[in-house]
């Protein structure tokens, strides 16, 4: 058993162990992981641990699945990656999520913030449940900004109902922001899926190819066009469903797909 | 919601979507109509439009209607007549 402590653990190390090894990193930023090293190939180590294991207080990204994310922590919108403290993606937000860098995560201050969706950072242990770096989830842009209860915007809302946990806090102590975190995290949400299993992330854009002659208009677009759907999951029930958005000329651009039913 | 023809989205009508694609509407924000399967405190929040179930692409959330979207049948209310609008 090797520790790696505070200091980078050394694989090579563990693989000429020629033995099952562990290496545990307790570090800020979440890594508080635990790697197995396979001792034919040094270069590959896979996590072991689930996220929920995690001291409380080091505890980032909520849901861990290592067949969606690999490495890397499933935060409902976006992935997260301990090895750098930042999201893998940027944020879906923009620059209207608050922040100059679209990958930071909780406004790199986990300490005091937390981010359980990827949209949002959330104050720990606020007694008014204090809330930064916010705004509409926009998708398609029809319905843009917007804090959640915009009547324009029933997307804007998504946050209100995945992070509003710490809303309710009234200690600043580090079990209240532990609870808050444990409510968090006792229903995360499976992926969305096609029917034959793809996972596909929210936001993802579906597509409907309506063929016309090129006599048609259809949604001011002559002939052929593209209606585009949106990816969506209901918070509440993690149902999944397409929310239908424009309509454009083709073609569809690298990783859109061809609407079908969601699981 | 309103179909392109003017008539009201209602819960329960049995649409046309596009070709070949039908649909049942399990909700109506506009007009605060929830089936059992797809009740109020699980969808209200979409706040507005309606909710399609198809078999073709799963459920569709439409904020605005669809030009080829199209009334195929209305449910019937418990008095045995089409509901009016």
């Amino acid at each position: 058993m090797h520790r790696g402590g505070w200091r980078r653990p050394s694989l090579a190390a563990c693989a000429a162990a020629k033995e099952r090894c562990f290496l545990h990193r307790r570090r800020s930023w979440g890594k508080n992981s635990r790697l197995r090293v396979s001792t034919s190939n040094p270069g590959r180590a896979v996590f072991v641990s689930a996220p929920q294991t995690r001291t409380a207080s080091r505890e980032t990204a909520c849901c861990y699945d290592r067949t969606v994310s690999g490495p890397f922590l499933y935060n409902f919108f976006r992935d997260y990656d301990p090895g750098t403290g930042r999201y893998i993606q940027p944020d879906p937000l923009g620059l209207e999520g608050g922040s100059m860098s679209l990958y930071t995560y909780a406004d790199q201050n986990p300490l005091s913030n937390t981010d359980p969706t990827g949209l949002q950072f959330v104050l720990l242990g606020g007694g008014g449940g204090a809330v930064g770096g916010f705004g509409g989830l926009r998708g398609f842009g029809g319905n843009s900004g917007g804090r959640s209860n915009s009547s324009n915007d029933p997307y804007g809302g998504l946050g209100q109902y995945m992070g509003g946990g710490s809303a309710t806090g009234s200690s600043s102590s580090s079990s209240s922001s532990s609870s808050a975190q444990q409510v968090q995290c006792k229903q995360p949400c499976p992926p969305c899926k096609l029917a034959d299993g793809t996972v596909v992330a929210i936001g993802t854009i579906g597509y409907r190819w309506d063929k016309l002659p090129p006599s048609v208009v259809q949604h001011g677009i002559v002939g052929d066009h593209l209606n585009l759907y949106e990816v969506n999951q209901n918070p509440n029930n993690c149902k999944c469903f397409w929310r239908r958005g424009p309509t454009v000329r083709p073609p569809p651009l690298p990783g859109w797909i061809p609407i079908q039913p969601l699981m | 919601m309103k179909y392109p023809d003017g008539n009201e989205v209602r819960l329960g009508d049995k649409v046309r979507l596009w070709a070949g694609a039908e649909g049942v509407v399990v909700c109506s924000l506009d007009t605060l109509e929830f089936s059992d399967e797809y009740p109020e405190k699980e969808w209200g929040y979409l706040q507005k439009g309606v909710l399609i179930a198809t078999p073709e692409a799963g459920l569709i959330h439409y904020l605005e209607p669809d030009a080829t979207m199209e009334l195929i049948e209305r449910k019937v209310s418990r008095g045995g007549t089409p509901r009016e609008e």
